[in-house]
């Protein structure tokens, strides 16, 4: 039999991995022709890459005045113009993106992890379940950007607190989700088998619930994400958000909105900055949920 | 229905025991001293200490909060540092501009998202439908405070047609003028909510056109607009209520900047002078009103829903 000898039999490990990249290719292809959320994501990681090239890309330092160029409208040395001390407005918006972007994502990945244990311990344990869903009830019932300005007033304007802040507003949504999903995903038979066989709770919920409802919580924080931006650019522009001078899109907002007579680069630059990277995550949020969700499929 | 509205009202006091607590909590988040940080750097430590005496700082967190509890539900809200009046007659003072700003948002989203709703779902795919949907996602990816700023920058700054700032009252000034101050801000904070009403308008109705009736009544020969406006429409309204009502609150709440943008004299501008002058019972205060609102709106919502839609409160 030639055809056997030219072609080995695969093992199952072989086998296995060859199935998986297959599945996972075939994914990459379902995805790609998802092109909303394939223009989302890309809007998201440019995003990124500015936030994090910052100081490559920007022309001058964020906090160098020369107050004799103040309030420049834009030309070929400062495009964007300069603002009221003569700072660039260009290099404030791109190290803007660093402080906002950087922000977004922590709250992010912090409502993900609070929101996730939440879920999951309430959807595992009946005695949990009706504190911490009651508890994410009541918080969810003060609304989120008043609750956010009470705690900045309390706790004080800065970076970190603004992330204390909206993780505590943001992660009951994540939570419910979460919730949601792990009260379908419990009654699965795999995870009685893994009962049966003697797994411990700590390590069925982390290791086989977990995995398993990550999808829909990553679509609710790829919102949390964008809605994030958007409260701490209006903590911001309240000034109670990121204290100045460190430039945040939402206090360069602030900046501008007392020249507006004078100087409209100071609102639009950075305004057209916040709601692109807030557009980019609520298109590649929607185009995460179609994908994921079999019933549009 | 009486069963229902018994069993709603109870499930509402774990949340509103929770709100309390979190709001009773604000003032203690603060880093050392509140009674310090309220009176600032210069203050002596005689006026701290009578101020710790006056906030009852010095009794243990429990009792602290009974008290304040306690003195709520007398209508006690606490006072604020820099005005004599009470702050039940603060709070409804301030009340009218932000209700009047949230209503003219509210109308105006209501205006613009719910037909085009409709016709992207009767036009589902077509161009239209794309050209509205991009315009939902713009919408609910515009900030309201920005949207504000560029209004403000393009009619109040560049053309000069409305006024940049400020409040007109209805019954000194007329509506002519109250609206004239009302547009660019009702406009900036309805929009974002107006992409939401729209997006559940059109999947609201797109459900409803896709379901067996719809095809019974067009195999019966209706016109296609009698179908969307007699049959459709109806049946996709329950979702689109409670938008509206989560609608409400959302506004409710971005009031807060807008108000602050437009130098409107609401609860909102209450709100960030409070934070500014370090008054915290004002900002507790603000926090716990609007919350009661919004717990009550819910509610209301809710039974609502439970009227119209009787497999609601069967199957509570």
């Amino acid at each position: 039999m030639e055809m056997v000898k030219e072609r080995p039999l695969e093992t199952l490990q072989e086998a296995g991995r060859r199935l998986r990249q297959e599945q996972r290719a075939l994914t990459r292809r379902r995805f790609f022709k998802n092109r909303l959320a394939v223009l989302g994501g890309a809007i998201t990681i440019l995003m990124l890459l500015i936030a994090i090239l910052a100081p490559v890309l920007s022309p001058y330092g964020p906090y160098d005045m020369v107050v004799a160029d103040r309030l420049q409208a834009p030309s070929a040395a400062h495009p964007f113009g300069t603002d009221s001390y003569g700072r660039d407005v260009l290099t404030r918006v791109l190290y803007g993106a660093r402080v906002s972007m950087s922000i977004g994502a922590a709250v992010a990945a912090g409502a993900l992890i609070v929101g996730m244990a939440v879920g999951m311990l309430a959807s595992y344990y009946k005695v949990l379940d009706n504190v911490l869903m009651r508890v994410c009830d009541g918080l969810s019932a003060i609304p989120s950007s008043l609750l956010a300005i009470a705690f900045m007033a309390a706790l004080g304007a800065s970076e970190q607190n603004v992330i204390i802040s909206l993780v505590t507003v943001s992660f009951p949504a994540v939570a419910r989700v979460a919730r949601g999903a792990a009260m379908v995903v419990k009654e699965q038979t795999y995870v009685e088998a893994m009962r049966a066989a003697g797994a411990g709770s700590g390590r069925i919920l982390l290791w086989h619930i977990a995995p398993n409802i990550l999808s829909p919580v990553i679509v609710q924080v790829s919102f949390v994400f964008a809605s994030s931006i958007i409260t701490e650019a209006a903590l911001s522009f309240l000034g109670v958000g990121v204290p100045v001078p460190d430039p945040s899109w939402g206090n360069i907002l602030n900046e501008g909105k007392d020249v507006i007579y004078s100087a409209w680069w100071m609102i639009l630059f950075p305004g057209l900055f916040t709601a692109l990277a807030v557009l980019g995550l609520n298109i590649f949020g929607d185009g995460l949920r179609d994908f994921l969700d079999p019933h549009t499929n | 229905m009486r069963k229902y509205i018994l069993k709603r009202l109870l499930s509402m006091i774990p949340a509103v025991f929770v709100v309390s607590v979190v709001i009773f909590l604000i003032i203690h988040l603060t880093p050392g001293d509140p009674a310090a940080v309220m009176l600032g750097d210069q203050a002596d430590p005689e006026a701290i200490a009578a101020l710790r005496e006056a906030l009852g700082l010095n009794d243990p967190l429990p009792v602290q909060y009974l008290r304040w509890l306690g003195g709520v539900l007398q209508g006690d809200l606490g006072q604020s540092l820099y005005s004599d009046e009470s702050m039940i007659s603060m709070l409804l003072s301030h009340l009218g501009p932000t209700l009047s700003l949230t209503v003219f948002a509210l109308a105006i989203s209501l205006i613009a998202a719910v037909p085009l709703g409709i016709l992207a779902a009767r036009k589902r795919g077509a161009l239209a439908d794309n050209a509205i949907s991009v315009f939902s996602m713009i919408g609910i990816s515009m900030p309201s405070f920005l949207l504000g700023l560029l209004l403000m920058l393009v009619f109040a700054v560049t053309l000069r047609w409305l006024p940049a700032a400020g409040y007109k009252t209805l019954a000194e000034d007329g509506m002519a003028e109250h609206l004239r101050y009302l547009v660019m801000p009702s406009i900036a904070l309805g929009f974002m909510e107006a992409g939401l009403i729209l997006r559940m308008t059109r999947s609201s109705m797109l459900e409803v056109l896709g379901s067996d009736y719809i095809r019974m009544a067009k195999a019966k020969g209706e016109k296609s607009l009698a179908i969307t406006c007699k049959h459709a429409f109806k049946n996709a309204l329950i979702p689109i209520v409670t938008t509206v009502g989560q609608t409400f609150m959302g506004l409710l709440s971005g009031a807060t900047v807008v108000e602050s943008i437009f130098n409107i004299p609401g609860i909102g501008k209450m709100t960030i002078t409070a934070v500014q002058q370090r008054d915290y019972e004002v900002v507790q205060a603000v926090v716990l009103f609007v919350s009661m609102i919004n717990i009550v709106v819910c509610l209301v919502i809710d039974l609502i829903y439970a009227a119209i839609d009787p497999r609601v409160r069967l199957s509570a």
